[in-house]
């Protein structure tokens, strides 16, 4: 399977790992920005935009990943329907 | 479709409030107006935490219905018999609180020695639950 084919069969688990390295990666910077502030007025912002942007783009990975895995129970679902559809009407 | 629209839905709405949230804290220096606009982000937070609970959960119920629907029609093959239990010397280790079949993967590698049954219930030892030697007729 070429990278390209890869991609497009499985771009929900890609985007879901992408979404959760940037929202590990805002934690981060998040952390670092507070850290280096000492005024809580300072230290807000990086809370907001570090703290629940990271955790909302974690968010988005996880359900991407689970609704990927959903998906392909779905997808064996409906073949093993098709096959007893099949089967069903040759008898 | 309505699923697919109220996860877009709430995940918009739940960034957008983040992102209102991130602009107005970072514009104020009044820490009242901050934290105000921070309880509006951890809002978003929450709508799109809910959304996309909601969303998982409406997969999880819409394949378990389908599985449910399709298990009963799935042809069963003939089962494999059920192994009769087999006979063979039950060992233990002089430390052991249990007693085993000799295959049982828990005394493989082990010094074991054998014995029979009630020497085993004597020394105070119960059959293991793994190889279950109590179902051997020995």
């Amino acid at each position: 399977m070429d990278f390209l084919t890869f991609m497009r069969n499985q771009w929900d688990r890609v985007a879901a790992w992408v979404l959760i390295a940037l929202g590990a990666l805002l934690l981060l910077i998040g952390w670092l920005g507070v850290s280096d502030a000492l005024l809580p007025t300072e230290q807000l912002p990086y809370i907001v935009s570090g703290g629940l942007g990271g955790i909302c783009l974690i968010g988005i990975g996880v359900m991407l990943w689970l609704s990927a895995d959903l998906r392909d129970e779905w997808s064996e679902l409906h073949e093993i329907a098709r096959r007893l559809g099949r089967e069903s009407s040759s008898d | 479709m309505s699923d697919l629209l109220a996860i877009y839905t709430t995940t918009f709405i739940g960034l957008l409030l983040v992102f209102l949230a991130w602009f107005e804290t970072s514009a104020s220096v009044r820490l009242k107006n901050q934290v105000h606009w921070t309880n509006v982000g951890v809002a978003g937070v929450i709508v799109l935490g809910a959304g996309n609970l909601f969303w998982l959960l409406r997969g999880k119920r819409a394949t378990g219905e389908l599985r449910r629907l399709l298990l009963p029609q799935v042809p069963v093959e003939d089962e494999a018999p059920i192994e009769a239990p087999r006979a063979g010397p039950l060992v233990a280790g002089p430390d052991m609180t249990r007693f085993h079949r000799a295959d049982c993967p828990l005394v493989a590698g082990k010094s074991v020695s054998a014995a029979g049954r009630e020497a085993h219930a004597r020394a105070g030892r119960e059959p293991c639950g793994v190889c279950l030697p109590s179902d051997a007729a020995s």
